[in-house]
């Protein structure tokens, strides 16, 4: 497609004073996940769209509109630029009911009775028409939610930005409201990103999603392929697979990678340069010594941590680098693991994964 | 417990109670010291409704012109940081700890007759000097101070993020100042501009230095005060501070209200049970 319909495409640089951002992204008809650490610089990259922020360098395109040019000294006012921010906390206006907080993003110029239907239809269609009267003070985090993003939609936005739309929210109703959220995101069908913290929140949201570490994108994609093949320890560890950083060199039909931190492992998979392994927790075995056989990788050390996941024990061996395994119940049992005892964690060279590693320019 | 313990509460009441007659009894003396229906008959006198009037009319335009001004120039100071913000603010907090007799000679050396503009003014066929003009100078260069200070406190206290939201939502800088930041400011601004107006109401330095005490003219309320006092008529000056006192009290009354309820109430009278949905826009 060579059409930019309605595609929001940001390339833009900004030093902020803990942080470089640096930051291009895509994002054309659906959601997009922009997930990191906090202080990654996620919200700073909404307040660049919405023009809250000006980047000190870059471009900000929305359809065939301009947002942002820093070179050509081209910069929309925030009212001028369409775009729908959703904030944490929802930043409804106190001093108005939940009525008037949508009409407000209606815009004047229309009649007045067009106004009061537009709201009319945008309470129903949110499930806040029984709020129309309350006060922003009186909703609960997920109305809340709802009205700010009705509000949003009323004045019409070409993108929409969601900032943390569920941090605010307890557990218990998360799901729930995820589910809501992600229906009306599916029928506004509008450009979205949405920030957020926290992983597992994001993956029943978007189909897509990038990951921010201090500043830039580290990786994009779907959420089962990151969690496949993670390229940073960030979304390693979302997954709660092990990620060794290294370089890679082959070895007749093997890869030798000599990790940062010292030592050497075998794998299958073909690489040559800055890689990093990537190793689930399920793929070790854990023994009291050096086994015999094909098994080609071993790391050594006192166990530091035992915990039950369901019916399975994870194992955290105090080698270096460090590395949790994950054995049955049963030979947990039967090998008597417990913190302090001197343990061997090995796998096959077959199990190894090699993935990209970001150079250090990043 | 021992007698030197129950004596220490003591004297600690004794100090607030030795302050409170100290204010109580002058406000008192007022009101006692010539009877009431005397001070009612002074208050018909020419001098007195004069000086009302002349108080009325230059506290009320003076008042205006702080609001007016005062309060885009807080909202610059309460919720943008930039270069000079600082210095900016201090500037406009001089005239509160300037004398009065100071900021009325300072006036009158820029603006009177013989005053750095006062020769441009003249040229331009203005002259303000012993005018109710002048009048409403000396009172807004003092009382602005009081003003401002409630509002750039009001406005930098407003949620960022709702101002961020109205733009957002397609209002410009200027209609979020007036449809968010000055509603959600509002209880700091009306404190201010009573605290402002009691301030111009009770001028006397500023004004009698600036603008002189022609009765009917530039004569206020506390300089007809001083005039009526002069010329021995103290029933007359009594009736005059007595009506000051009430208003005066009033004010104050009024802005411990208003911040009062700013703390406990929230934002009531803006609910929407009080404006039906359909009243919306």
């Amino acid at each position: 497609m060579g059409r930019m319909d309605g595609v929001l495409q940001i390339d833009v640089r900004h030093r902020l004073t803990r942080l470089a951002l640096a930051v291009r992204l895509e994002v054309g008809r659906e959601t997009l996940a922009l997930v990191g650490p906090s202080g990654a610089g996620k919200t700073s990259v909404l307040r660049a769209v919405a023009g809250l922020l000006t980047p000190q360098d870059g471009r900000i395109v929305l359809g065939d509109r301009m947002l942002l040019d820093t070179r050509r000294g081209l910069n929309l006012a925030p009212e001028r630029r369409r775009v729908g921010l959703v904030f944490q906390e929802g930043a409804l206006f106190p001093h108005m009911s939940v009525a008037r907080n949508v009409a407000y993003g209606v815009r004047v110029g229309h009649a007045r009775r067009h106004i009061a239907n537009r709201v009319g239809e945008l309470l129903e269609r949110f499930g806040i028409a029984h709020l129309a009267g309350s006060r922003a003070d009186e909703l609960s985090g997920g109305e809340r939610q709802r009205v700010a993003l009705a509000r949003a939609v009323a004045a019409d936005p070409d993108v929409l930005l969601l900032d943390e739309p569920l941090s605010a929210l307890v557990t218990l109703t998360k799901s729930h409201v995820s589910g809501e959220l992600a229906g009306q995101l599916r029928a506004i069908a509008l450009p979205t990103i949405l920030v957020s913290h926290d992983f597992e929140d994001v993956v029943g949201l978007a189909p897509r999603v990038a990951v921010l570490e201090s500043g830039s994108i580290v990786q994009q994609g779907a959420p089962a392929e990151l969690l496949q093949a993670p390229t940073s320890p960030f979304v390693a560890a979302l997954a709660g697979v092990n990620y060794f950083p290294g370089t890679g060199r082959r070895r007749g039909h093997l890869t030798e990678v000599s990790l940062i931190g010292g030592g050497h492992v075998l794998s299958t998979d073909a690489a040559d340069g800055p890689v990093a392994v990537v190793l689930s927790p399920w793929e070790l075995s854990v023994g009291h010594s050096r086994p015999e056989g094909s098994a080609l990788n071993t790391l050594s050390g006192p166990i530091e941590r035992v915990s039950a996941v369901g019916n399975r024990v994870r194992v955290t061996v105090g080698s270096r680098p460090s590395i949790v395994a994950e054995v049955t119940e049963d030979s947990a049992r039967h090998l008597s693991l417990t913190a302090g005892l001197h343990v061997v964690a090995t796998w096959k060279a077959t199990g190894t994964r090699l993935v990209p590693r970001p150079s250090s320019s990043t | 417990m021992r007698r030197s313990d129950r004596l220490v509460p003591i004297g600690f009441g004794l100090a607030a109670a030795l302050l409170v007659g100290f204010v109580l009894l002058p406000m008192a003396a007022v009101f006692v010291r010539v009877p009431l229906a005397t001070l009612l008959s002074q208050l018909r006198s020419n001098a007195a409704l004069g000086a009302l009037g002349v108080s009325l009319r230059t506290t009320a335009t003076s008042l205006a012109i702080i609001l007016v001004l005062g309060t885009p120039a807080a909202y610059l100071l309460g919720t943008r940081s930039f270069r000079g913000a600082a210095a900016l603010e201090t500037v406009l907090e001089v005239p509160l700890v300037l004398p009065p007799a100071v900021a009325g000679i300072a006036l009158l050396a820029a603006f009177g007759r013989f005053g750095l503009l006062g020769g441009t003014l003249r040229a331009a066929g203005i002259e303000v000097g012993l005018t109710p003009a002048a009048v409403v100078m000396a009172l807004t260069f003092v009382a602005m101070p009081f003003y401002v200070r409630q509002a750039v406190g009001a406005f930098a206290s407003v949620d960022r993020q709702v101002l961020a939201a109205s733009r957002t939502l397609g209002a410009g800088d200027g209609e979020t100042f007036l449809r968010v930041a000055v509603p959600l400011a509002r209880k700091g601004l009306s404190a201010g501009a009573a605290l402002a107006f009691a301030r111009a109401l009770g001028e006397f330095g500023a004004t009698i230095m600036f603008a002189g005490n022609l009765q009917g003219r530039t004569q206020t309320l506390p300089l007809a005060i001083y005039g009526l006092y002069s010329a021995d008529n103290l029933p007359g000056a009594l009736a005059l501070a007595a009506l000051l006192v009430a208003v005066s009290v009033g004010l104050l009354v009024g802005v411990k209200v208003i911040l009062r309820a700013g703390r406990t109430q929230g934002w009531e009278g803006w609910t929407a049970s009080s404006r039906s949905t359909s009243g919306i826009v």
